[in-house]
Parts: structure tokens; C-alpha cells; sequence
């Protein structure tokens, strides 16, 4: 996966926070909130190279069976692909 | 004929150089300030021809284009509903800039915020630990209480309501000016009033910042930060297109935020509201 706007990642009193800049602050208003694991998740994106390979990231740092992990990761990625947020790297675009 | 004259705006002090046909809003002229010493020059020139734009496009909004070259920019500055821009804003030095405007559309200058708009002002502003924030800004007891939240929420009419009923005062009805000074946040005046047409340039400092939304019922809570965080960097006057500026004008509200209690109310029209409020800041006292 690839990151394809301009965020600021900061962390404000335990909370991290997503702040689109730059030439996504035009398109994009106001901040996204991300729990832990969303965190884990968006910072691994251009890191790993497939699903279950950020899914065994998830269930190495936390307490989290692998089917809950898949679930809640290709949730979140299928959000931030719709958005357009991310896009895939893959050309058969499973990652 | 050319006129020169000098504004100190916060902790900002600039001179103006501009053509006879050119007025600036009165309440702009509260913020003069003779015999200062202006650190940055603007020159005001009417041109029909705006220079061509020069470096990479940073932003395009209906009113505003923003073009930046290194630490330079340049904004070709319109009003939103109104096709064209009246002005074309390049800085030409450090210290520095020139303003073109187009000799067809002078009459809307008199208007405070398509005046203030032709200076980039936050864009200097933020270098002195200083935002802009979208508030009525209300002096009670010496200290600032500033009603904060979109347009259209009622921050004058809660302003209006502490006037009626706890003698406060209103000193700016839609912005103030918030600047760290060592250890402690105040609020300086602003030259935009917006509707409420009340604008005096005080300073004073701030006893909490209260973020307002329409209710059917009052109630006001002191916000965590991480909640307050996000409400106020709505209201300010961010340049996102900058990411330096973008990024310290964040800590600048983290800062602010460990500094002046930050409140929501939701509210109604009535004395209760008020009431509620008082009630709400006196138990965090």
C-alpha cells in the first residue's frame, strides 16, 4: 500500500491524531482520530507487503487473535482505499 | 499622492505605503500606531495587470491561489460568490511586499476582512507565537472569555447574554488575537469584527475559552485536551498549505491548551445559559 496525501501523525493528550496538510488540507477538513491499532496499522502501510503480514505485525505487539486482526485491518484498509486516502501497490490489488 | 503610516497589530508592527484612492476600514485604523518602528513594509499599488504567478501552486480555493517559491509567496486574493480576485499579494524581500489591486473592484476594501486579507498577516503572525481565533471575545472581571465556534452558532448572542446578565463587555464580536507572552496566553485585538460591528484594540488576559454549540438544554463541561484540541484548531486561522506553519501553529494550541481551561457549552438562548456556564468555570477555579 502507498500513502497518497499529506498527513501530520501527533499525538495530543494519549491520542493520536491524523491532520491532513498541505495540498490535502484543501481537499480534507478537520482530523481523523486512530485507536491503537490504527496507529500500528498506518504506520506499517508502506512497511509490509500483504494482509497477513500486517496482521502478524498486530498480533506480535498485541493480545488479538489473527481472525479479529484480519477483520478489523481489511476493514480499516477497505475505508482508507475508499477514501482515497491509500492505494494499493500490487497490481492485482490485494496489496 | 502616496500615503505611509504605521500599524502595530499584536506584537506586529508594519507600515503601509498606499495610493490617496485607498481607505482603510476604520476599524483597521484603530491599529495605528505613530512614531513605532515597523519591521516589515507593504506597498500598495493599483494595477489592472497582476504580475504572472511564480513558484509551485500551494493552494486553490474559490477566493484564494497560493503560489510559494522558497520562504516566498505570492496569493492572488478573490471573494467567495465573486468570480476574479480583486488582489494580487508578492512578497518581494524578507521584509517586504507589494500589493496590486484591480482598479475596477476598490469599493469593497472598506469592508474589514477584504482589507486585512491583502496583508497575509497570520503569515507573520505565527512566527510571533500568535493565532487568530474565530471568537467573541468578552471582557468580564479583567479577564477574556472567548465564545468560540462555526459561524452562525451564537457566539454574539452568548456574548450579548453575559453582557445583559453578568455586565460583561463585549470587545471584539468575532476574533481575537491569542499570543503566548513567556509563561501565559492573552488576547490582543483583531481588525475584523465581522456582523457585531464591536472591534477596540485591547489587550487583556484570557480566563478560559468556551466552545459553543446549539442545545435544547444547557450544560457546560471543562474538556479533556484531547477533545479541546480538536474543536479549536477549527477556529483558527491555519495556513495548512504550509506544513512549518501548519505544524507549529499545533504546538501553539497544544501550548494554549495547557495553559487556559477550555470549556463546551451547549446552549440556549436564555439566562440559564448563562448561569450554567458561570456555574461550570467556578467549579474548576
Amino acid at each position: 500500500m502507498r500513502i497518497v496525501k499529506e498527513f501530520i501523525m501527533r499525538t495530543v493528550a494519549g491520542e493520536t491524531i491524523l491532520v491532513p496538510t498541505g495540498a490535502t488540507a484543501e481537499e480534507f477538513n478537520g482530523m481523523l482520530t486512530l485507536t491503537e491499532t490504527a496507529k500500528v496499522i498506518w504506520e506499517n502501510l508502506e512497511k509490509v507487503d500483504s494482509l497477513d503480514e500486517m496482521v502478524h505485525v498486530l498480533t506480535e505487539q498485541y493480545e488479538v487473535d489473527e481472525k479479529t486482526a484480519k477483520q478489523d485491518t481489511a476493514a480499516l484498509i477497505s475505508e482508507l482505499l475508499r477514501i482515497g486516502f491509500i492505494e494499493c501497490t500490487k497490481e492485482d490489488r490485494t496489496w | 499622492m502616496e500615503r505611509t503610516e504605521t500599524f502595530q497589530i499584536g506584537d506586529f508592527c508594519f507600515q503601509i505605503r498606499y495610493p490617496k484612492e485607498i481607505t482603510p476600514p476604520p476599524n483597521f485604523m484603530l491599529f495605528r500606531k505613530e512614531g513605532a518602528a515597523p519591521e516589515y513594509e507593504y506597498e500598495i499599488q493599483i494595477r489592472s495587470d497582476f504580475p504572472k504567478a511564480a513558484g509551485r501552486q500551494t493552494a486553490m480555493r474559490p477566493d484564494l491561489a497560493v503560489f510559494t517559491d522558497g520562504n516566498r509567496e505570492m496569493r492572488f486574493i478573490g471573494v467567495k460568490g465573486t468570480e476574479g480576485y480583486y488582489a494580487c499579494y508578492e512578497e518581494t524581500t524578507d521584509r517586504s511586499a507589494r500589493i496590486y489591486l484591480d482598479p475596477a473592484r476598490l469599493g469593497g476594501l472598506n469592508i474589514d476582512p477584504v482589507f486585512s486579507s491583502l496583508l497575509a498577516l497570520e503569515r507573520r503572525l505565527i512566527l510571533r507565537d500568535s493565532l487568530i481565533l474565530h471568537c467573541a471575545y468578552v471582557e468580564y472581571k479583567g479577564k477574556a472569555i472567548l465564545f468560540s465556534a462555526p459561524s452562525e452558532t451564537g457566539k454574539t448572542t452568548q456574548a450579548n447574554l453575559w453582557e445583559k446578565y453578568r455586565g460583561s463587555r463585549t470587545v471584539n464580536g468575532d476574533r481575537g488575537l491569542l499570543t503566548r507572552k513567556g509563561n501565559e496566553w492573552i488576547v490582543q485585538g483583531w481588525p475584523v469584527c465581522g456582523t457585531s460591528e464591536i472591534c477596540e484594540n485591547k489587550t487583556m488576559p484570557v480566563r478560559s475559552i468556551v466552545m459553543l454549540e446549539q442545545a435544547k438544554e444547557d450544560h457546560a463541561r471543562l474538556l479533556a485536551k484531547g477533545e479541546a484540541f480538536s474543536l479549536l484548531y477549527r477556529q483558527i486561522t491555519i495556513n495548512r498549505w504550509n506544513t512549518q506553519a501548519h505544524m507549529y501553529a499545533m504546538d501553539l494550541i497544544e501550548d494554549v491548551l495547557s495553559h487556559i481551561p477550555v470549556y463546551q457549552l451547549g446552549c440556549t438562548i436564555s439566562r440559564h445559559a448563562v448561569d450554567c456556564l458561570d456555574d461550570a468555570m467556578h467549579l474548576s477555579c
